[in-house]
């Protein structure tokens, strides 16, 4: 069961959460389905292209984002899903061996008047590498549930 | 150059239970992605796949759409990255689930391509992405930026 609800998300706090190694099978895994740009499979192409060396694919990154969230909090929360993704940039590409760690800022936080069993959290999601690079910064929405649904907050 | 002519239909791909279950066990283990009784007494009223893989799935089919052209030497931009590099995406709607055996229809829409102005020989675009059930309920739509190599032809 859930510990973690609405309520416990507070404004302007900022957390960091896990660490995840990327592989580099994961990275031609991830990219022979979901990205098969060789850039993303092959070391020469890698090398050769934009991305100075075989790179994850960015809609990876997006998914190791989503794990680490899962992982760092969300599964212990009474989390409802998402509406979207406000912004989503790509700043560093990742490359095999690189560790990730998931910083979470705390954004806005608003009850539904419509659903008075959930709130919507708005955060701000970076990914990290260890000399503190952000590979990846997304700004997200997520609704969770309300340890007193209905209450009147001032 | 500016877009458009409305959105294009990049593909189709049917999210089975199986392949729900795969990608979130790997990626969104939320337990109404992985977990059927859990996904059936939550909101969802059943399982639903990560909103994540619908969008990594449009992105597959996007790059399978759009092949280099034929007999480029394989150092070329197009063939090392044929659809480029992506700057970002901007307002990702999820308005509603995908389920198991829905059949999702995937667009891409040019909203506006102009050249490079510091890289010749590529062009930047802005796109508006979306997938549909084939009742035509938008399941995903998103906004990308990214610098491709100009067509060749």
């Amino acid at each position: 069961m859930p510990d973690i609800f609405f309520e416990d998300f507070i404004i302007g706090e900022v957390k960091t959460f896990g660490s995840h190694q990327v592989s580099r099978e994961e990275i031609i895994a991830f990219a022979g389905e979901f990205d098969p740009q060789p850039m993303h499979l092959d070391e020469a192409a890698g090398k050769a292209s934009l991305l100075g060396g075989m790179a994850a694919s960015g809609w990876h990154s997006c998914a190791i984002l989503m794990r680490l969230i899962c992982d760092g909090f969300l599964l212990r929360t009474a989390g409802m899903g998402s509406p979207g993704v406000t912004e989503n940039k790509w700043l560093a590409p990742i490359f095999p061996d690189d560790v990730l760690t998931m910083r979470r800022t705390v954004l806005e936080s608003r009850t539904s008047k419509s659903k008075p069993e959930m709130g919507l959290v708005t955060f701000r999601f970076e990914l990290v590498k260890p000399d503190k690079t952000v590979a990846m910064s997304q700004v997200c929405v997520i609704m969770i549930g309300r340890r007193n649904p209905g209450a009147r907050l001032a | 150059m500016t877009g458009s002519e409305g959105p294009l239909e990049i593909g189709r791909f049917t999210f089975t239970r199986d392949e729900i279950l795969r990608f979130a066990r790997d990626f969104d283990p939320q337990p109404f992605h992985v977990d059927e009784a859990a996904a059936a007494a939550s909101h969802f009223g059943g399982l639903v796949a990560s909103g994540w893989h619908t969008v990594c799935t449009w992105m597959g089919l996007f790059v399978r759409a759009n092949g280099a052209a034929a007999g480029l030497p394989p150092d070329h931009p197009a063939v090392l990255s044929p659809v480029g590099v992506g700057f970002g995406l901007e307002v990702l709607k999820w308005p509603a689930p995908v389920r198991a055996d829905d059949t999702i229809v995937f667009f891409t829409e040019v909203l506006e391509a102009r050249p490079s102005g510091t890289r010749p020989g590529w062009t930047i675009y802005h796109r508006r992405n979306s997938a549909r059930r084939q009742d035509g309920t938008e399941v995903l739509s998103f906004e990308l930026r990214h610098m491709a190599p100009a067509p060749t032809s």
